[in-house]
């Protein structure tokens, strides 16, 4: 498998329309034109969106960073996110996140991943999170 | 109040979850797992409970500040952490329960869990902090 892989991208980022935008060494960008289904009652874009775009986007990454290989043997998980939401996005924009691998070790893997809009290119939120890469050895 | 699906916002319809229960500064949430809440390694995708960790804090304090507070002025998330302790997969249902910490006059303070119904294993741990923006002048 590689980034031009449709099942590159996981089954519930594809279900909510996010599409692999650019992939290199260390980052994956994605993207998403967001619309009414993704949406608060309040009318903007759901928080949730926009975390599980900054998640995937990292986790995409760190495969890429690790091999297919290695990471389809050994699947890392997320144990960690934090996230600061800054910006709200309104249905219809643009939504650009990238991920960025910070380090992957043995057991942990660490990164950041921002989020923007297209429109205007202002920071909607920026997050760091943990992997862990499980020891299969037993 | 249960089983009132017309409080789901668009987006949580749209994942699929139910809203059990909402009272003051406390709401609860389900969901079943399917293949399309997934990753590629077949486990519930981070973003799923996270989804549901942010929007059982945002009824609770919604339920808190009363249904023309909100429209008058809606509450939104600033802050969010979470701890992912073990993984869901497709089949399981996941029970999410947020309960707020403080509500000030601006800003609210809150911690979720999402546990997998049956064995009640704890599935994830975060805390949500919203804040009422000011009105744009």
């Amino acid at each position: 498998m590689n980034p031009d892989d449709p099942e590159f991208v996981s089954a519930f980022t594809a279900f909510l329309g996010v599409e692999l935008a650019e992939s290199g060494d260390d980052f994956v960008r994605l993207v998403l034109d967001t619309d009414d289904r993704h949406t608060r009652s309040e009318g903007d874009v759901h928080e949730g969106v926009v975390l599980a775009m900054m998640d995937s986007a990292l986790g995409m990454a760190i495969r890429l960073k690790r091999g297919i290989e290695a990471s389809t043997e050994s699947p890392h998980a997320t144990i960690e996110m934090s996230a600061s939401l800054i910006r709200p996005v309104q249905p219809g924009e643009r939504l650009i996140v990238e991920g960025r691998v910070s380090n992957v070790g043995e057991l942990l893997a660490t990164g950041e991943a921002e989020a923007r809009r297209a429109s205007d290119d202002e920071v909607v939120a920026v997050s760091r999170l943990t992997f862990v890469i499980p020891n299969r050895g037993g | 109040m249960t089983q009132d699906e017309d409080r789901r916002s668009p987006f949580l319809a749209l994942v699929g979850a139910t809203i059990e229960e909402a009272r003051e500064g406390y709401a609860r949430l389900s969901l079943k797992l399917e293949q399309k809440h997934t990753n590629p390694n077949g486990v519930m995708h981070g973003g799923v409970v996270t989804t549901l960790l942010d929007e059982a804090l945002a009824i609770a304090v919604g339920a808190a500040r009363g249904v023309d507070a909100v429209r008058a002025q809606p509450h939104t998330a600033i802050e969010m952490n979470a701890s992912f302790l073990a993984a869901a997969r497709e089949g399981d249902e996941l029970v999410v329960e947020g309960t707020l910490l403080k509500s000030g006059r601006t800003v609210f303070f809150g911690e979720a869990e999402a546990r997998k119904r049956g064995d009640n294993k704890l599935i994830s741990k975060g805390r949500v902090t919203f804040v009422i923006p000011k009105r744009p002048a």
